[in-house]
């Protein structure tokens, strides 16, 4: 080769050329670099030692044991500006009182990885797309079921009202013929028609709510009033159950706007629920207070108690133990359904229990409404 | 249909997709969406037109193929910002599957063929670029589509494309079959003719024409 063509090479070799290039002295001091390996590391390693560069040294503490003769590619890792490694294939060239280090990529591989992400980027685009797609059919689907839903709860409503209205004309008509066996399973009848209406509402309620359509029929009442109507229409339940269930009031009478029959259905729920998991003995204490801008009821029990993990999901429609947590004749949606109503009040639910001792579910809402 | 993209938005996607600014270019995107930008319009006038365009910078060596890689999957993570609107609208009873042949991985263009069908109300499902033979197939038979249409950008890939139609012909010999990409521009649409019901539309006007043929 001329002798200035090897000129030019080992200029270009040191200035511009895609290699790691390391000139060291015999312990370990790094005495000079190229442009592509300050721009690798991210900085100028002039005076660092070897070690703070390849992270396979990190641990040898005498650089003599590093520096002896490479002369076959051997794979080590270097740090990077990105944080992340890289593998370069390295020979150490030893030059007496100097160390020359060369690194070098394997083609290859970089192309490899350059196919690889390509077609991992098409495919996530790909799967992203499908991802959409199949979310809205499936959006699609679940608006279709609860329209199902609606309106099999609608179709059912009417024909279920008809059988409550003719048995209780029957019972009455026929009450002098029946023998108490008879009567015996005409109550479990009625009981059990009933328990089928109140779950079709709370069907009709639920798909109301998807479809958003909760509307609130707003108008005045005093709140201590509806209260005392509803407590005592649980008193009996409550009394054959063998529990104590009372109420306590405010002096001030307080009077507020809302759609009282929602709110009914909102304590129906919470006190049937605290008559069903109390035990014999157990009291419930029903308790209004308000401050300047809300007012709250509370239902406290002295019943079995809710556990923390099961207590996030209560108010879900969807909570699995949904079930185990409500009155057992019932759809098991109440809880769900009571959230919704007080929400829709611009107020809050919540509940604070602990297991064996109790719970306390509690509803507030603004008073200026 | 009058362009809502101004010389100035387009010079100043193409600057951000140059630059690999992701953030700008969506950006940039949400706004053209929020304006009620047709679909067509945006995919045509900004993305095509800016991928055509970086096309040519690389080909005159201006760019490096490691710019070109950034712009092509920014541009490919922008058609997610249409996704919500476009699938959510009502469909229709029709379908078509969408996919590039083996070996071919320009994926860009095929991705918003399938979108333009589910623009007009049909369900568009897209398999993406290289796609094997075996996969499509299958796919086809599970979906059962109205139309299946292939994408080809690269001339050498031709005979790929010849070897899939022969097949699926033979496995669906009902099916309509629909070309198309940029590969066309080299040569081959013999294969409409050489094969029965096989089409070829060049744009998104021919394609849409086919759509509407296919549903009456
Ligand atoms: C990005 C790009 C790449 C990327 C693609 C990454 C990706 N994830 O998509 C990568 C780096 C992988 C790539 C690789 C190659 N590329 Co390239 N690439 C491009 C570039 C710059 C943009 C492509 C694009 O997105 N266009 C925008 C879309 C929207 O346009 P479109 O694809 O034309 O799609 C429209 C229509 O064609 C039509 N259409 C498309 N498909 C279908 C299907 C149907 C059924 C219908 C009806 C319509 C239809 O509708 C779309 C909307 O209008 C083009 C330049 C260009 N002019 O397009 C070159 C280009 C396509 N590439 C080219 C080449 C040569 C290659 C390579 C062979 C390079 C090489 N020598 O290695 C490889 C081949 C890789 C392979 N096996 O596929 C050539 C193709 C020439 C040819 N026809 O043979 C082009 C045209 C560049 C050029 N002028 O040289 N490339």
């Amino acid at each position: 080769m001329p002798v200035d063509m090897l000129d030019i090479l080992r200029k270009y070799v040191f200035t511009e050329a895609s290699l790691f290039l390391l000139i060291c002295s015999s312990n370990g001091r790094i005495t000079d670099s190229n442009p592509y390996t300050k721009q690798l590391l991210g900085f100028d390693p002039l005076n660092y030692k070897i070690n703070d560069l390849f992270l396979d040294f990190t641990h040898v503490v005498e650089p003599r044991k590093i520096f002896k003769e490479i002369p076959e590619d051997k794979l080590f890792n270097i740090k990077t500006f990105t944080g992340l490694p890289q593998s370069l294939y390295f020979r150490f060239f030893d030059l007496g009182s100097l160390f020359l280090i060369v690194g070098r990529s394997d083609p290859r591989e970089q192309e490899n990885m350059r196919k690889e992400i390509i077609e991992l980027n098409n495919n996530l685009n790909s799967l992203t797309r499908q991802l959409h797609k199949q979310n809205s059919e499936l959006a699609k689907l679940n608006k279709l079921k609860d329209q199902f839903l609606s309106m099999a709860a609608h179709d059912l409503r009417n024909p279920s009202g008809v059988i409550l209205n003719i048995a209780e004309i029957l019972k009455e008509n026929l009450s002098a013929q029946l023998t108490e066996e008879d009567a015996y399973l005409w109550d479990r009848m009625q009981k059990n028609a009933l328990f089928m209406s109140q779950i079709i509402n709370d069907f009709l309620d639920v798909s109301l709510i998807q479809a958003g359509q909760l509307s609130l029929r707003y108008s005045s009442c005093s709140i201590a009033d509806l209260l005392r109507d509803n407590v005592r229409q649980h008193q009996i339940m409550a009394e054959t159950s063998g529990l104590k269930l009372s109420l306590e009031l405010p002096p001030e009478n307080i009077i507020i706007s809302c759609d009282i029959s929602k709110i009914e259905q909102v304590l129906n729920n919470l006190l049937g629920n605290a008559i069903e998991h109390t035990e014999k003995g157990g009291d419930i204490l029903v308790k209004l207070t308000a401050d300047a801008e809300h007012l709250t009821i509370t239902v406290r029990d002295t019943g079995m108690g809710i556990s923390p993990d099961k207590i996030k999901e209560i108010f879900d429609f969807y909570s699995k133990d949904r079930k185990k947590l409500s009155v057992k004749k019932s759809s098991g949606l109440g809880l769900a359904i009571s959230q919704k109503i007080i929400a829709a009040h611009q107020g809050k639910i919540w509940v604070e229990s602990v297991v064996d001792k109790g719970s306390t579910f509690s509803f507030s809402i603004p008073l200026n409404k | 249909m009058v362009s809502k993209i101004s010389e100035e938005i387009f010079t100043s996607f193409q600057k951000d997709l140059l630059a690999g600014d992701r953030r700008q270019c969506s950006m940039l995107v949400e706004k053209l969406l929020s304006g009620k930008i047709d679909v067509r319009d945006l995919y045509l006038n900004l993305f095509q037109r800016a991928m055509y365009n970086i096309g040519r910078l690389w080909e005159y060596n201006k760019i490096s193929v490691a710019v070109e890689h950034l712009a092509t999957s920014i541009t490919l993570q922008m058609l997610n910002l249409v996704y919500p609107v476009l699938f959510s609208a009502e469909k229709k009873n029709k379908s078509a599957v969408i996919a590039c042949v083996a070996n071919e991985y320009h994926q860009l263009g095929s991705q918003m063929v399938s979108d333009i069908f589910e623009l007009n109300g049909w369900n568009g499902y897209y398999l993406g670029s290289n796609t094997p033979l075996d996969d499509l197939l299958k796919y086809v038979d599970t979906k059962k589509p109205d139309i299946l249409g292939l994408s080809i950008a690269i001339y050498f890939n031709m005979q790929n494309l010849w070897k899939t139609v022969e097949v699926v012909r033979r496995e669906f010999p009902g099916l309509f079959i629909l070309v198309g990409g940029q590969a066309f521009l080299w040569g081959g649409r013999e294969i409409t003719t050489e094969f029965s019901d096989v089409h070829y539309a060049a744009g998104f006007e021919d394609l849409e024409n086919l759509i509407r043929q296919q549903e009456n």
